[in-house]
């Protein structure tokens, strides 16, 4: 009986210790990225989404912009978004740019939508007579939203950064 | 017979009277004339005074006393006459000496006189000219002098005019700028760009996306500097209207115009760069009065702003073509400082701190080598803040 007592609490303490151990953002390899950036059923962790998609897509010299740097950018006031990610190029010449948003609300949906309309709007008409490439490329994006989350690809790879936004949104 | 002799002598004393009158003048001749007659007269008193003496004993003695006196007669005659014509010879030769030498004298002291005359004419003449040479020389240069001396003062004049409007002018100049340097003159200030607006195109927005980069990785980069850029910005194109495909940077995700971004932003230092899409594509005469024209916008709308017109940037060795050139980029940033020094604006030169040996933007440095080969890489973008940090902040 003690035996059995003694047994039972070393195999309640090694499963104490077990659970201790594990990282809780650790993304298993199983596409556990679902898992990882969507801490609750409700919530996508934007900054992670958006670092798996520069891993997974090749883009010149982007540029990590913070919360922020929204406002100053893209006219994004902090109360309009409950999440965000954004990154442009650095090189002050080229438009790469990825923009992801989580409203605070619905109110605040069409109000981002604005604003990422006019951040593309000006960056074809930077373009359009300077660099026609470039301008052409801007005219192919558009911005895109879906619940409350709201984005803008401007990008030649936007569909393979559409695909990696599609698993966790 | 002794009237005979006597006769005879006095022919022959007549005779060589007559020709020593012919060798004289007429003068002479007359004298000789007249002592010829005293001797005839005499002989002829002489005569009479032997006639008239009866009393005489004997006629030998008589006679021997006649000849005698006769002879003492005519000896002392001859004597006298010979004393006469050798006194009347030497009072000639004596006269003729004197009258020579008076004619000689006189010729002499005429020359001399005519010499004097003519010295003391030509010496008048020669003054006269040379007076007349001096004095017209005189008036001539008293002429030149003066209308050179009124050429000079009304040059000088025209000059210390010139010099005074121009020291007044860079005097009132310097004041604006010690005034405006009280807050913008490089100092060692950490704090210098906290209040500063950087206004440019695509270069500067390279600028811009290198400082947020570093602020993002907790470095300090240029305060908390902000910038109004907009690709394709130009002095020309910002003067437009705000719109759909308008030139304008976004303040808080709206276009704003320059004037308006600035005074939304609150800076009170403005680091325009802009020029780069101006002396490429507009006129000349254009663009310089679309730089001014803007800049006038700005300082009517923000009064208390400090200019900071930044040089455009060099291109890259290759990408030259056409207008688009450092000659016509070095072009514009000599009508920029020039703007500055008339205004009173802080020139900065970004160009030369960019470029290599030859004048192009340092292959490093640039970003779009195979593109346009005016952009920033993050080598560029950092030697360009660096620059700005050293200079303002003295870091």
């Amino acid at each position: 009986m003690k035996k059995t007592i003694v047994g039972l609490l070393i195999a309640a303490l090694l499963f104490c210790a077990a659970g201790c151990g594990a990282d809780p953002g650790a993304q298993p390899a199983d596409g556990g990225a679902e898992t990882a950036a969507q801490p609750s059923a409700d919530a996508v962790v934007l900054g992670s989404v958006m670092q798996e998609m520069l891993d997974t897509v090749t883009l010149p010299e982007m540029m990590t912009l913070t919360q922020d740097d929204l406002l100053d950018y893209f006219g994004l006031e902090p109360q309009w978004c409950a999440d965000s990610a954004a990154c442009i190029n650095a090189n002050g010449f080229e438009k790469d740019e990825i923009i992801l948003v989580r409203a605070a609300d619905k109110q605040s949906v069409p109000q981002i939508q604005s604003c990422l309309e006019t951040v593309l709007e000006n960056a074809a008409a930077e373009m359009q007579d300077y660099l026609p490439q470039q301008y052409a490329m801007i005219r192919g994006c558009k911005v895109e939203s879906r619940d409350l989350y709201v984005w803008l690809f401007i990008s030649d790879s936007a569909d393979p950064l559409r695909a990696v936004l599609d698993k966790y949104v | 017979m002794k009237k005979t002799l006597a006769a005879a002598v006095a022919f022959l004393m007549l005779v060589c009277f007559a020709g020593g009158c012919l060798r004289d003048d007429a003068a002479l001749s007359t004298q000789a004339r007249t002592a010829a007659e005293q001797v005839t007269q005499t002989l002829a008193e002489s005569e009479s005074e032997t006639t008239a003496a009866p009393e005489k004993t004997t006629a030998e003695k008589t006679t021997a006393e006649k000849t005698t006196a006769e002879k003492t007669t005519a000896e002392k005659t001859t004597a006298e006459k010979t004393t006469a014509e050798k006194t009347t010879a030497e009072k000639t030769t004596a006269e003729k000496t004197t009258a020579e030498k008076t004619t000689a004298e006189k010729a002499t002291t005429e020359k001399t006189t005519a010499e004097k005359t003519t010295t003391e004419k030509t010496t008048v003449e020669k003054t006269t000219a040379e007076k007349t040479t001096v004095e017209k020389t005189t008036t001539e240069k008293t002429t030149a002098e003066k209308a050179t001396a009124e050429k000079t003062t009304a040059e000088k004049t025209t000059a210390e005019k010139t010099t005074v409007e121009k020291t007044t002018r860079r005097s009132l100049i310097d004041q604006l700028r010690d005034l405006r340097n009280q807050y913008t003159e490089p100092k060692p200030d950490p704090a210098f760009f906290d209040d500063v607006v950087f206004v440019g195109d695509s270069v500067t927005q390279g600028l811009r996306g290198y400082v947020t980069g570093q602020r993002n990785k907790g470095k300090a980069c240029l305060g908390s500097a902000q910038f109004l850029c907009c690709g394709s910005m130009s002095y020309t194109n910002a003067l437009a209207k705000v719109g759909a495909g308008s030139m304008h940077p976004t303040y808080k995700g709206k276009k704003v115009t320059i004037e308006d971004g600035v005074k939304q932003c609150g800076a009170k230092k403005v680091f325009i760069m802009l020029g780069m899409n101006d002396f490429s594509a507009y006129s000349e005469k254009a663009w310089k009065q679309n730089v001014l024209t803007l800049l006038d916008r700005i300082t009517e709308k923000n009064p208390d702003v400090s200019i900071y017109l930044e040089s455009v940037t060099p291109i890259i060795s290759g990408m030259e073509h056409g207008r688009f050139s450092n000659e016509n980029i070095q072009k514009f940033n000599a009508y920029i400082q020039q703007v500055c020094d008339d205004r009173g604006y802080t020139y900065v030169d970004v160009y030369h701190v960019l470029a290599d040996d030859t004048g192009h933007l340092k292959k490093s440095y640039c970003g779009d080598p195979s593109a346009m080969g005016i952009h920033m890489s993050g080598a560029g973008s950092a030697a360009w803040a660096q620059y700005l940090q050293t200079t303002f902040c003295g870091e």
